[in-house]
């Protein structure tokens, strides 16, 4: 059953469109990109008489749903305007956050501090904590921001929506059957790399590097038997990356998933004390993946 | 400079937290179909059904691409000032270990009880006074009102639904008006009160604002972070009477003999107790006659006092 919402009304009068251009200027800075990026969503949203509204069905408030639909065309927008390319496959694995700084940084060359500011907006996220990703991308990747990868507007590709819903669906990743010795060394070293001050002096260096696959190639098995004996409950593995992948503060997770405040933290600590005591039954020292990046 | 214990600690969880995402397996193959932007935006208002709700989050947790939308959807929200994000999360550590209902029956069938056998509850503000210590520690406001929004809460938009309507209080205004006020010159602590309340109404179904003669819409919505002079601590405390108002207001309405009004007492006692503490002088009428009052006649009490200060068009005094 479809509800029937005035979408011109709620989205030219109610003070949406004010939240819709904040929301570019978060995505693309202040300036010239961002008002046409938010003329983008309006466009989209507003084509062929809203039709693309019109298979809400009331589950949530009709203003939740158009802001779901905004982040999608705003990425839709950044895709035609700077390409769709590929992240490296180390950065992929860290995660979304990961992924949107490299984009605006290294693709998009917005201004650090900018990009710092309105992902910890609303203290939503630790600002340390995206300063040390930022390092980290620019250590791995020194040519980050060299070159601007954006095209032509002349040159938008004609991806259609559905296209575009379906390439996004089907990013999922299946977690590989088994790990490489040179997987587990990567993972390793950008852990190692969590306890450094000054990531990109030594952290991948090639006495680290050495020193990870010199760890792994001896702790191979422990590695392996951890990796079958960890199990996660799809909420678990859920808190795990809004909070330790995507740098989310656990009120922001709690509300996003309706749990009263205090859960995600209990369930996270119920979880990282289960994962600890696993790695010391097997073996596993966590100092001594700390210390890799010092050797 | 050397990390503290708590930093040491904060990174060890972070190091084996990725760690795990790094190498765990999927242990589950979401069912039912994918999720919409739809269900997404459900989702982060808590209105799946349960077993729906699982496999949403099933298909979230184990689909990148999803993954990534769902993110970007709660980004958006916080940024908007469409989802509340300002409170600590230090501030959420230390009270989930036993329910708050449990902590109150222990902590009065220990003493209040044994002290005033069991019927004097009118005493109770007294007790308060002289076991405040022991009693600050029990109550967690934060929590307590959580319990109710997760337990009776739900249950209320039904029962208001169900009420009659010649029992519901008349909105001050007739229905076709245009639904809009006069903009009223607001304190920082009236903007949280507001912003606790407008947070509370929001996880109620259809909140009846016009029976109570509120514009949502002209509700303030303010994070901690917005009023960096203020503590922490008082923050929440005035976020917590607006939540508790919320809350009360319908209860009160509904059925102000209800024994649910008595579980929110001790939340009642302890706002009052902690906001007096605060020397705010626009909160102190509020607060003025709870003590003579039994217990649920003062909740109602203290509900209809605030409800009456979120609904005042003068202009209050600014604590500065």
């Amino acid at each position: 059953m479809t509800i029937s919402v005035d979408w011109q009304s709620l989205v030219f009068e109610s003070g949406w469109l004010d939240k819709c251009d904040r929301l570019a200027e978060k995505r693309f800075g202040q300036g010239g990109l961002a008002e046409e990026a938010a003329s983008y969503v309006i466009e989209q949203l507003s084509a062929d008489g809203w039709a693309k509204l019109q298979s809400f069905k009331g589950q949530s408030k009709p203003e939740t749903y158009l802001y779901a639909l905004t982040g999608n065309y705003l990425e839709e927008f950044a895709r035609k305007r700077f390409g769709r390319p590929r992240p490296p496959e180390w950065l992929k694995r860290q995660g979304d956050l990961w992924i949107q700084v490299w984009k605006l940084i290294c693709l998009e060359r917005q201004l650090v501090q900018s990009v710092i500011d309105r992902l910890t907006y609303h203290a939503m996220r630790e600002v340390h904590y995206i300063k040390q990703v930022i390092t980290t991308i620019k250590a791995k990747i020194p040519t980050c921001g060299e070159s601007n990868r954006e095209i032509s507007i002349q040159h938008i590709t004609t991806e259609n929506d559905a296209d575009a819903m379906t390439n996004l669906i089907a990013d999922n990743e299946t977690p590989d059957d088994n790990i490489t010795s040179a997987r587990y060394s990567e993972v390793l070293l950008m852990i190692s790399s969590l306890f450094l001050d000054d990531i990109a002096g030594s952290a991948f260096n090639h006495n680290a590097i050495k020193a990870a696959n010199s760890y792994t190639e001896s702790k191979i098995q422990l590695l392996n038997a951890l990796r079958e004996r960890i199990e996660l409950t799809d909420e678990e593995r859920l808190l795990l990356k809004m909070v330790y992948q995507d740098g989310m503060k656990k009120s922001v997770v709690a509300k996003s998933l309706g749990m009263p405040p205090h859960v995600p933290g209990r369930i996270l600590r119920q979880t990282l004390d289960r994962i600890s005591e696993a790695m010391q039954e097997i073996g596993i020292n966590l100092d001594e993946i700390k210390g890799l990046c010092a050797q | 400079m050397a990390d503290t214990k708590q930093q040491q600690s904060d990174r060890d969880d972070l190091a084996i937290a990725r760690l795990t995402l790094n190498i765990s397996k999927s242990a589950s193959t979401p069912v039912g179909p994918v999720p919409d932007e739809a269900e997404l935006a459900a989702l982060v208002e808590n209105k799946l059904e349960t077993v729906r709700r699982a496999q949403v989050i099933s298909h979230i947790a184990n689909n990148n691409g999803l993954y990534e939308r769902w993110l970007q959807l709660v980004d958006a929200l916080v940024y908007v000032g469409e989802m509340e994000a300002g409170i600590a999360d230090e501030d959420l550590g230390e009270s989930d270990k036993v329910s708050l209902v449990q902590k109150l029956k222990a902590f009065f069938s220990a003493k209040t009880i044994s002290v005033f056998g069991g019927g004097i509850a009118t005493a109770a503000i007294t007790l308060l006074v002289i076991l405040a210590l022991p009693l600050n520690d029990v109550v967690n406001l934060s929590q307590g009102l959580d319990e109710a929004y997760g337990g009776w809460g739900k249950s209320l938009p039904q029962e208001w639904a169900n009420m009659p309507e010649s029992s519901k209080p008349k909105p001050g205004f007739s229905s076709s008006r245009k639904f809009t006020f006069k903009p009223v010159v607001k304190s920082d602590v009236r903007k949280i009160i507001e912003s606790g309340f407008k947070d509370g109404s929001s996880t109620v179904t259809a909140y009846p604002y016009k029976s109570f003669n509120l514009n949502p819409e002209s509700l303030a919505s303010v994070t901690a972070d917005k009023v960096p002079d203020m503590a922490t601590q008082e923050f929440s405390l005035f976020y917590s009477t607006g939540r508790f108002a919320a809350l009360t207001a319908m209860q009160c309405t509904l059925d102000p003999h209800s024994d649910r009004l008595n579980d929110l007492y001790p939340i009642a006692s302890k706002l009052v107790t902690d906001l007096a503490k605060t020397a705010v002088p626009e909160i102190q009428p509020l607060i003025a006659t709870f003590a003579d009052e039994e217990q649920k006649k003062a909740v109602c009490t203290l509900s209809a006092q605030i409800m009456n200060f979120l609904t005042s068009r003068s202009a209050p005094s600014t604590k500065n």
